[in-house]
């Protein structure tokens, strides 16, 4: 398998529809060979984060309960996290009102799961 | 791992670095094959309950929680089944999340604006082989 990036990164990914999240590990760590674990919620999200402080969070936007730009706000707000960058995985067309809010980078819904580690290379300047 | 073979090809859609071959690219796709499978079944579910959902909208019984749950419901379909394979599937789908998504209760459109989600609710269940 050839790698997107020599470097090994730990991301996580967050969405509640358990499959997106099951073939965005796989793609990244099969493609990439990153580290990845993944959380169902905004909730679950802030814990791991905390816990693990990875490289990257990919961020559903619409999840029942706490959405993506809540949890993004609070991310924001915990010194434990604040400077983890954070991208929106959205199926929403609309992404002005993000603009200009942090982000690292908006992803759209659907996505292609092979080109998905040099997509998110490209957005964080990663080396590919 | 391949994008699946209902995927329409993109301009530019290439990978990074040549794709492998022999038995590690045919354990990607048996891989992909499974989470496709699984993702086309929850996505008919998911239609299924969008449809009955917009029949109670037609009848007038739909409660304030009817609404938003099958806007969601098309949501999810959105991401899944245009990321597994299904890129029409995942466009119709769209055109349901907004139809929940705004405007007046369903069984106060006018007929044409219900007739034609009805539509594209059967033409998505086909599409999702269903």
């Amino acid at each position: 398998m050839s790698g997107v990036t020599e470097q090994v990164r730990r991301v996580l990914v967050v969405d509640d529809d358990e499959l997106l999240r099951e073939v965005a590990k796989a793609s990244l760590e099969l493609v990439a060979g990153w580290e990845v674990s993944t959380a169902s919620s905004g909730q679950e999200a802030e814990e791991l984060a905390r816990e693990q402080h990875p490289d990257l969070i990919m961020l559903d936007v619409m999840m029942p309960g706490q959405d993506g730009p809540t949890t993004f706000a609070r991310l924001r707000e915990d010194e434990r996290t604040e400077d983890i960058p954070v991208v929106f995985l959205t199926a929403k067309n609309n992404t002005e009102g993000w603009q200009g809010s942090g982000l690292a980078g908006v992803i759209a819904k659907p996505f292609d799961a092979m080109r998905l580690a040099a997509q998110v290379s490209r957005l964080l300047g990663w080396d590919a | 791992m391949s994008a699946g073979s209902g995927r329409a090809e993109l301009p530019g859609d290439r990978w990074a670095d040549p794709p492998p071959d022999g038995p590690e690219a045919l354990a990607e796709e048996r891989l992909l094959a499974a989470f496709e499978r699984r993702a086309t079944a929850a996505n008919l579910d998911r239609v299924v309950r969008v449809a009955a959902l917009l029949e109670r909208g037609e009848t007038g019984t739909l409660d304030e929680a009817g609404r938003p749950e099958a806007e969601s419901l098309a949501h999810q379909v959105v991401g899944s089944a245009g990321t597994f394979g299904h890129p029409a599937a995942s466009l119709d789908a769209a055109r349901l999340e907004r139809f929940f998504g705004s405007g007046a209760p369903v069984h106060e459109r006018p007929w044409e604006e219900r007739e034609r989600a009805r539509a594209t609710l059967d033409r998505l269940t086909a599409e999702l082989g269903g």
